[in-house]
């Protein structure tokens, strides 16, 4: 459960992000997030996951309350959330296995476990076979998928994609989609940001539109 | 459905809650509140699992300097050095030292006796004196002997036998009771046999004692001050090492953040990198000193060996090569922690 109330970011040099946003997303919803560009969909996004804080309001994630949140708390806070990035964001100096571990590592799990969730959310993607490569060497939509595999590996409540199918092509962009409505329907709360309208148009998911750092939806 | 809201849902509250628990069953990663059970089953496991995290990034991070011998091998270098100059100073002050106090325990005071003086008279002085308290023993040295002494180790013997007469005086070789003495006692009492009417000369053979001393003084400021600027030089080439290792590393430092990843966690390969620079650092050090040693102990034995004394050059020890590991990896460590102490790593 995802919910603003009256939140507002203005950044150093004085651009508004969002403006005066109130909005709730349900457990268990997948949510489209969109608008062009410079809209605030990205702003909203690190917002969630604390890279950000709002300038006013406050933001309240599966029950907590993030201004609450003290320094120490927010990797724990992190792990609860899966994120997913139009750039992928993969570290190429390590395979896809290593790559996908990456969130069990920080929260300590034992190697059999990291290994047993590892195989099991690669193979969610379908790229089971490909865990020994390195990401590198791999398509735009594989490596999108590794992606999304290091997002879901610790299983979080909260699963956010920004743009994840900005690179992409229309049967891939399906595809990626296809792959979060699974996990919303195993119970993950979805959103997603993205510009791409037809797609959200023929999914038909509940949509929250930005206009200028303001909801227009 | 999603509502543009300012209302209070609590009962949407209440059932997310138990939702988190169903979808997170690995206790990682939700901020509810656990019990104290859980805490307590939690310790042993996270002791064992600390360790292990420990010995995974000790590893990762001893292979990425595998991984780049020659940077490594260099950074290595400039630290060796820079740990080897004054490890090397502080061993030659160290036996410096040893040297002076050897001797500050042998010095006895020379009395020269005023050739008018018989050797019947010196000799019964020479007694006398060894009544003082402060005498251990006299020794008294006729001219004739102490030319022929003169003679024996001078090397000059052909020339002194092509004198017409002796021209060294008898003398009194006095051993003070050292122990009972200050330095300044030993001083006092000098100058009260100088006074005595058969001694023409008293000489203290302490003054070049006391010139070693200071030099060995001014020697050992020197080579503190050379060893905190050069240990300064250390903090710097490792810390700025780390520096652009952390630069190189901003991706992952920031990919760690994002999926949960605590600060600790994000500094812990760079703790790791500086620990195995002031180690390898220390090591190279310890060749170049055992080096310098080798090359030295050859011309120093020689040279202890021609002045007969039975001083021996000590190499350095266990303390000494423990100390100089210890100052490698503190080094190490303290210049990595600058470097990244400076980044938030938020």
């Amino acid at each position: 459960m995802i919910r603003f109330n009256r939140v507002s970011k203005r950044y150093q040099n004085g651009h508004d992000a969002l403006d005066n946003i109130s909005f709730s997303v349900e457990q268990g919803q997948m949510v489209f997030l969109t608008g062009h560009s410079g809209a605030g969909k990205s702003t909203l996004l690190r917002l969630i996951s604390l890279l950000d804080r709002p300038s006013a309001g406050s933001i309240q994630v599966n029950g907590t309350e993030l201004d609450r949140l003290s320094g120490r708390e927010i990797p724990v806070y992190r792990r609860s959330l899966g994120v997913v990035f139009q750039e992928h964001r993969l570290l190429f100096d390590r395979s896809v296995f290593d790559n996908v571990a990456l969130p069990l590592l920080v929260a300590s799990y034992s190697p059999a476990e990291i290994k047993r969730r590892v195989q099991a959310a690669l193979d969610r993607v379908s790229l089971l076979t490909m865990e020994s490569l390195n990401p590198q060497v791999l398509s735009g939509g594989e490596q999108q998928r590794v992606g999304i595999a290091r997002a879901i590996v610790n299983t979080p409540t909260i699963l956010l994609a920004d743009e994840p199918t900005g690179n992409l092509d229309p049967k891939l962009s399906e595809e990626v989609m296809g792959l979060f409505q699974q996990f919303n329907q195993f119970g993950t709360t979805v959103l997603v940001a993205t510009h791409d309208l037809a797609l959200v148009e023929k999914m038909g998911n509940p949509r929250l539109q930005l206009a200028q750092g303001k909801l227009v939806l | 459905m999603v509502k543009p809201s300012k209302s209070n849902k609590q009962g949407a509250s209440r059932r997310s809650k138990g939702a988190v628990s169903r979808a997170a069953p690995a206790t990682k990663g939700t901020t509810s509140r656990r019990s104290i059970s859980t805490w307590v089953a939690g310790i042993g496991l996270s002791i064992s699992s600390y360790f292990r995290i420990h010995r995974e990034v000790a590893k990762e991070s001893a292979n990425r300097l595998y991984q780049t011998p020659l940077p490594t091998f260099m950074t290595w270098l400039v630290v060796g050095v820079s740990l080897a100059l004054p490890a090397i100073l502080l061993c030659l002050l160290m036996n410096a030292q040893n040297l002076g106090a050897g001797f500050d325990q042998q010095t006895n005071i020379h009395l020269y006796l005023k050739p008018e003086i018989s050797e019947g008279e010196a000799k019964k002085f020479a007694e006398q004196r060894c009544q003082d308290p402060r005498i251990e023993s006299c020794r008294f040295i006729s001219s004739t002997e102490a030319l022929k002494e003169f003679s024996a180790w001078s090397g000059f013997a052909d020339v002194l036998a092509q004198l017409d007469s002796n021209p060294l005086p008898a003398w009194v070789d006095i051993t003070p009771t050292h122990d009972q003495l200050s330095l300044a006692e030993l001083e006092a009492l000098v100058e009260q046999l100088e006074q005595l009417e058969q001694v023409d000369q008293a000489q203290l053979d302490m003054l070049w004692v006391q010139r070693l001393s200071s030099v060995i003084d001014l020697f050992q400021r020197l080579v503190w001050a050379l060893a905190v600027l050069l240990a300064l030089a250390v903090l710097l080439v490792i810390g700025n090492t780390i520096r652009m290792d952390v630069e190189n590393r901003r991706d992952e430092i920031s990919v760690v953040k994002l999926v949960g990843g605590t600060t600790a966690f994000a500094r812990r390969p760079f703790l790791y990198s500086g620990l195995y620079y002031g180690f390898g650092g220390a090591f190279m050090a310890l060749i170049m000193v055992e080096l310098a040693v080798l090359w030295v102990r050859q011309p120093i034995d020689q040279l202890i060996t021609l002045y007969g004394s039975h001083f021996e050059f000590v190499a350095p020890g266990f303390f000494f090569v423990l100390g100089l590991f210890g100052i490698g990896i503190g080094l190490g460590l303290a210049g990595a922690w600058l470097s990244v102490r400076k980044y938030s790593f938020d």
